[in-house]
């Protein structure tokens, strides 16, 4: 019936969200992948989504790149919900670990980032709160510096030593070694 | 807004929000920390004000071989570079890795430097905050002595076996001449290097030194620098002095204390170490009971593992003047002295008692705490890492490593 079909793309649409870059790019998509963000979902709860969510804090090329995680989870979530609710057999639990694996690997590729664009990538998934995307991010720039002196981290994340000779000295030796 | 568009073309990592840095740091473990807070005043902060647990820079540390449920797989513990670490002060437990200690064991240390070797004896020096490392020469270098082969922390040299005992670090690379490092085998060879010879020299045997008696001491003990000069105890508290020359070592001298006879106390262990005035120091656990079992299991054969109880501890200071030895108290000490396998150290802070002495890796346990109670040094309590009961869960086994002190400091560089 036709009134019934305009009723069904009518809840599509509705649960498609917008969201504005900081350079104005407008992006659709839908709400299960927006609400990987806890941000979004809070301002999606609190009614405040229409006419699009500007995200002043995100620039286009990082929130497609935010967008394509996002997309890629969302679907990842709603896979794993599919299968642990109804299904046990061994099957499932076969399908279920080729798609643990895909997504490692879409995980892994999502990371050949330069540093500056990993840099804005945890920014994104800080400001948005997402969870996943942070500890992702995070954890690539941890695995970076295991192993690195502070002069190696230094010039890696080019940033510059602002510690005073004091402060220095101080968390060298916070406990005091007596005679010496 | 014009955040966003500088951060994408100018990238201050140091002004990473406090949360994405806190998110970084559970990823790390105890030892990255410590270099990771070093590197820039918000990255400090961060560490400081997170609630996990971190290693607090110069506190005295227990070295020991892993704590944590093993997998059954491996037999001996060596094979994999994890150990555990443990903050006395805090009391904190961690389960640490580190690559260079892979099929490797510490048989020695200062401050924040190891000594680590494989079964085969090929020495290196280990920090194991920075990573960096540091090869000590082999053994061949000693002039006199043949090494035919290699096995279980010994060298053999035909009809002889010497294990090696410890390795005492007596500066590390970090000081301005480089390293110095004593070699102490289970035969009485001891031998020294330092980072200007890349070889071994072998320290004069004292047989001669007393003349009729024609005396060899079975092993020493312990050792150190002593103003310029290498200074070891051998197992009946002969104290030999012996300056570093071209070649081999001379000795000069050599001294004994007056120490009390406990009646069934038929073990003695020796450690040396320095007073705050630069004074040598000799410290004496007398005990008896049979040998101590845990010390079968390690793969470091430790002579101070001798008894199963202690039934007294002497100590005795220098007098340069005098030439004698005075018998002192852990009390007049002035700080609490940490001594094992590593270099000794004193340390004065919060959750250390203070003037007391603490002895790694003996009687079966972890540490065993001394103090002067009235007119006596005496146990005052032994300890077994981690505190929890629960959270040491692994089995003696072999293969496992001999606890030790290790002060942990924050690289700058």
């Amino acid at each position: 019936m036709a009134s019934a079909g305009s009723g069904d793309e009518k809840a599509a649409a509705a649960a498609m969200i917008t969201l504005i870059s900081s350079d104005n790019e407008k992006f659709e998509v839908t709400e299960a992948t927006a609400t990987l963000s806890q941000t979004i979902r809070h301002m999606i709860e609190d009614g405040c989504t229409d006419g699009g969510v500007p995200l002043p804090n995100v620039t286009s090329k990082i929130l497609a790149r935010v967008i394509e995680y996002c997309k890629k989870h969302a679907t990842a979530a709603a896979g794993e919900e599919g299968s642990s609710s109804s299904f046990s057999d061994a099957a499932f639990l076969e399908v279920d670990r080729a798609f643990l694996e895909e997504l490692e690997e879409f995980d892994d590729a999502f990371l050949e980032v330069d540093r500056a664009t990993l840099f804005d990538l945890i920014l994104a998934a800080n400001y948005l709160d997402i969870k996943g995307l942070l500890n992702l991010t995070c954890q690539k720039v941890a695995d970076s510096v295991k192993g690195k002196t502070p002069e190696q981290i230094r010039e890696m994340y080019n940033i510059v030593n602002d510690l005073t000779p004091e402060e220095e000295a101080e968390i060298r030796r916070e406990t005091q070694w007596a005679f010496e | 807004m014009p955040y966003a568009s500088i951060a994408t073309s100018f990238v201050q990592w140091s002004e990473l929000p406090q949360d994405a840095c806190s998110n970084i740091i559970q990823f790390l473990d105890v030892l990255d920390l410590q270099r990771f807070s070093a590197v820039c005043t918000t990255w400090s902060a961060t560490c400081s004000n997170i609630n996990s647990p971190r290693l607090k820079s110069g506190n005295p540390t227990l070295l020991t071989s892993r704590m944590d449920h093993d997998d059954g797989r491996s037999k001996e513990t060596l094979v994999e570079g994890t150990f555990g670490l443990h903050d006395v002060t805090e009391g904190t437990s961690f389960c640490v890795y580190n690559k260079s200690l892979k099929h490797r064991t510490w048989v020695g240390g200062k401050d924040d430097w190891l000594v680590t070797s494989d079964k085969r004896c090929s020495l290196q020096l280990l920090n194991p905050i920075t990573g960096e490392t540091v090869p000590l020469p082999s053994f061949d270098t000693i002039d006199g002595i043949e090494i035919d082969q290699y096995s279980n922390l010994s060298i053999a040299s035909e009809p002889y076996n010497r294990t090696l005992r410890r390795v005492v670090l007596c500066q590390t690379p970090s000081s301005s001449s480089g390293h110095l490092a004593l070699s102490l085998f289970d035969d009485g060879v001891l031998a020294y290097t330092t980072k200007s010879d890349n070889m071994w020299f072998l320290v004069d045997h004292p047989s001669s030194y007393f003349g009729s008696c024609n005396y060899i001491p079975e092993i020493y003990m312990d050792a150190l620098i002593h103003k310029g000069s290498i200074v070891a105890v051998d197992n009946e508290g002969f104290v030999f002095s012996w300056h570093m020359g071209d070649k081999n070592a001379t000795l000069v001298k050599a001294t004994s204390a007056d120490i009390p006879v406990v009646i069934g106390s038929d073990c003695r262990v020796f450690y040396l170490a320095k007073s705050p005035g630069d004074q040598l120091i000799l410290i004496c656990v007398q005990g008896h009971g049979p040998v101590s079992s845990c010390g079968d299991f390690r793969v470091l054969k430790s002579e101070h593992d001798r008894f199963k109880n202690v039934d007294s501890i002497t100590l005795f200071r220098f007098d340069d003047v005098g030439e004698t030895w005075r018998r002192i108290h852990i009390s007049d000490l002035g700080a609490s002295l940490f001594v094992g396998i590593n270099h000794p150290f004193y340390v004065t802070c919060d959750g250390i008692k203070p003037n007391s002495l603490h002895v790694a890796n003996i009687i079966d346990h972890d540490v065993a705490i001394f103090g002067t109670q009235g007119e006596l040094d005496m146990p005052i309590e032994v300890l077994n890492y981690p505190i929890k009961e629960e959270a040491r869960s692994y089995k003696i086994r072999h293969g496992m490593r001999t606890s030790m002190w290790f002060r942990p400091t924050v690289p700058v560089k």
